[in-house]
């Protein structure tokens, strides 16, 4: 036998604390055990409210005597009794309910945006063991070239998972934020992300050092870096807000394009702070390669100390500023 | 401590206590020669008043920034110290006034006429209060001439400091009299005289461990000369005077630095330039730590002059030195990037803040030189308030050998671009592969 109603217990904010179902009319609700629906609310009385079945054959609700009367939230006067119709909102004692007739109407189901979308044709496990392992072994690599104190293949190996592990952590990251928006975490599509981004990285950094000692000449290498790793940061942080959102194309654009200026601007403003500090010593391009001396262009040495009016020049310049 | 801060009256007491310190920390030999009332005695008390304290004020709130000596040279109220003792006064006059406290403990405001920055001399004036000067000394005492200095160190007082004369400086580009004898930080600008009272030098700077410097009188005659010959009149811009003298001064020992024969040393198969002058010292150091897989060879010429600009800023540094890399073990790359990060790192710290200098600018290139290719650095930076001055750093790292680098540097401070640019070019032009 299908329910007649429901009494509902409402909590502060308005939300169901806990719900009783009504098989029966009448139906009574009070502290007393001898109710249908039992209240623990010492300002209820044993039987407050009873729920019944007109002559009509409609459902009411009735005052059954109690001592402290039944309201209307924000209503001063007292029911005695009225019709439940769609269902009605109601004090009694210090306890809120709504009593609800069970062929009320009930809104249509929310419409959802949330449609996680299919995993990509490269999340592969071995796609991210591949990259995870370049990206670690490159790392390792640079370590051992950069540091020639450190020769020791356990030195090698742990900064190769060093540099896995923080990886895996930012791509761990990553995947939280993904999970709590849809119900898988996508890690291994963010670790990708983060090695692909980290091998594209060091790749710049020396491609640019070597432009830089091949011809130190010409301008902009530092421009040229810092541009370039700012579109890889950028294709980066694009990579990840697409795996872990839905926005649309331009939008992930605009957010990661945003995200690195803001960084980019702030780490600009630390470095100015630490150049005021230590301008005294001279700042130059000290790249050494181990390139065959036939294959470095060169310049005269007379050409080289000719060139040097252009830094009176610019120096004298400095001197003029305002302070 | 008291009783050596008191004047006139506490005189005695301080002589008898100055005696009795120095006697005790002396050899005992030393004290048995000298009869407790000794020639130290009797010079102090002839001539102690002749030397007043200088003191340089924060204008704002009239306290100390400096302190040194002085000494009256005429009975006109002239004197003379140490440039670097007025030296912030000389830099900023709006900030700093000057005086000086003479015997009687009278404080009497004083101005600076002319600067001998080179020297590190300052002519002063004040009003004539009946001051007694001293005399020069002719020509250079023999060696181990017993001197007397005198001055205020610390906050002590008027002390009096014996010492032994030991000849000018051996390698000096600038003289500077080297005496045997603990002078204090507060003596600078006092004088160091004979028994007779004759000034022999300045006090300028000490090594310690008894290792003290001294203006010879020589320079002071040559400064007073030229104070005279304007009839004492105050210089119209000292720090153009400044800038003006140290131009002249680096330019005339640029001239001929690394011209005609410059003694050579062998590095790696690489001749490179070694004591350019007299002046210049060499030393040569190698590196070699078992748990590192390369070696190190240095070779550093410097010089000992250098020009007292002010605290954190030294003009007239010299120096040029050359460091060879080798390995065994490395490969090229590693090697390499070794070489790199000393080739950055490898630069003479030479001080001074924004508010007197620009930053560097730098040149780098890839040059052929002598038989090799050479990464050349050239990296200048201009002294804002003397114009003309800038300090130059020119390096050189040899390139394209996988296991041996040779890398060469030279620092100039407190010269002109021209020299600087001149000197470098013939420096490097000294350079050569020999294989």
């Amino acid at each position: 036998m299908g329910a007649l109603a429901w009494v509902e217990v409402l909590d502060r904010r308005g939300h169901v604390r806990s719900r009783h179902r009504v098989d029966a009319m009448p139906a009574l609700v009070g502290r007393g055990y001898g109710c249908d629906v039992l209240v623990d609310d010492p300002w209820i009385s044993p039987i407050h409210v009873r729920i019944y079945r007109d002559l009509d054959g409609s459902f009411k609700v009735e005052d059954a005597g109690s001592e402290n009367g039944l309201w209307r939230p924000g209503q001063t006067q007292r029911v005695t009794a009225m019709p439940l119709g769609g269902g009605v909102t109601l004090r009694a004692g210090r306890t809120t309910f709504r009593i609800v007739p069970a062929d009320a109407s009930v809104p249509p189901a929310l419409a959802s945006h949330l449609s996680a979308p299919a995993a990509e044709e490269w999340e592969r496990w071995w796609v991210g063991a591949t990259a995870g392992v370049l990206a670690g072994g490159a790392f390792g690599l640079r370590q051992l070239l950069d540091d020639p104190g450190s020769h020791r293949a356990a030195e090698v190996v742990g900064d190769a998972l060093m540099m896995v592990a923080v990886a895996a952590l930012w791509a761990g990251i990553w995947a939280l934020a993904t999970r709590a928006l849809w119900h898988r975490a996508r890690f291994l599509a963010h670790f990708i992300v983060v090695s692909v981004t980290a091998l594209v990285m060091m790749a710049v950094v020396s491609a640019v050092e070597y432009a830089a000692f091949i011809a130190p000449g010409v301008p902009g290498f530092q421009g040229a870096f810092v541009v370039l790793s700012f579109a890889v940061a950028t294709a980066m942080v694009y990579s990840h807000l697409t795996i872990a959102t839905a926005l649309s194309k331009p939008r992930a654009v605009a957010i990661s394009t945003a995200v690195i200026f803001g960084l980019a601007a702030l780490a600009t403003l630390v470095a100015d702070e630490d150049r005021a500090h230590g301008g005294s010593m001279p700042q130059f391009s000290a790249e050494l390669k181990p390139l065959r001396s036939t294959i470095i262009p060169t310049q005269d040495t007379s050409d080289f100390f000719a060139g040097l009016k252009e830094l009176k020049t610019s120096v004298d310049s400095l001197a003029r500023e305002p302070e | 401590m008291s009783v050596l801060r008191t004047t006139d009256s506490g005189l005695r007491g301080t002589v008898a206590l100055t005696v009795l310190l120095f006697c005790a920390a002396a050899p005992l030999r030393l004290c048995a020669q000298e009869a407790p009332t000794g020639e130290t005695a009797i010079v102090f008390q002839r001539f102690a008043a002749r030397v007043p304290k200088i003191q340089v004020l924060e204008s704002s709130t009239g306290a100390k920034a400096v302190t040194g000596s002085g000494f009256y040279v005429d009975r006109m109220g002239h004197l003379v110290t140490n440039y670097h003792v007025i030296s912030k006064l000389v830099a900023h006059p709006d900030r700093y006034r000057a005086e000086l406290l003479d015997s009687a403990g009278t404080a009497r405001p004083v101005t600076v006429l002319r600067v001998d920055v080179i020297h590190d001399l300052a002519v002063l004036a004040t009003a004539p209060a009946g001051d007694v000067p001293l005399t020069l000394a002719e020509g250079l005492p023999p060696q181990g001439r017993r001197l007397y200095s005198l001055g205020h160190p610390y906050e002590l007082g008027i002390t009096i400091v014996e010492g032994t004369y030991n000849g000018l400086m051996a390698h000096a580009l600038t003289p500077r009299i080297h005496l045997t004898g603990a002078l204090n930080p507060g003596m600078s600008g006092g004088p160091t005289i004979d028994a007779a009272g004759r000034l022999v030098g300045v006090n300028v700077a000490t090594a310690g461990n008894e290792v003290s410097f001294l203006v010879p009188a020589a320079a002071v005659s040559k400064l007073l000369t030229v104070a005279a010959a304007t009839q004492w009149a105050p210089a119209k811009d000292l720090l153009a005077d400044v800038g003006a003298q140290l131009r002249e001064y680096s330019d005339s020992y640029l001239a001929t630095m690394f011209t005609g024969d410059v003694p050579s040393t062998m590095l790696g198969g690489v001749e490179l330039p070694t004591r350019a002058a007299p002046f210049f010292n060499c030393w040569a150091d190698a590196d070699r730590e078992v748990s590192r897989p390369w070696e190190s060879v240095e070779h550093l010429c410097t010089t000992d002059d250098v020009v007292f600009l002010s605290e954190d800023l030294w003009a007239g540094v010299l120096e040029f030195g050359h460091t060879l890399f080798t390995t065994d073990e490395l490969s090229p790359v590693r090697f390499f990037s070794m070489y790199q990060a000393r080739f950055g790192d490898d630069v003479q710290w030479l001080g001074g803040g924004d508010e007197d200098l620009t930053e560097f600018r730098c040149r780098t290139r890839n040059v052929e030189q002598g038989g090799a290719i050479w990464r050349t650095v050239f990296c200048l930076r201009a002294y804002k308030r003397l114009a003309g001055l800038y300090d130059a750093v020119f390096k050189a790292a040899q390139l394209g050998r996988g296991n041996v680098g040779v890398m060469t540097r030279l620092t100039l401070s407190g010269v002109t671009a021209e020299s600087a640019e001149a000197t470098a070019r013939r420096y490097f032009a000294r350079v050569r592969w020999v294989h």
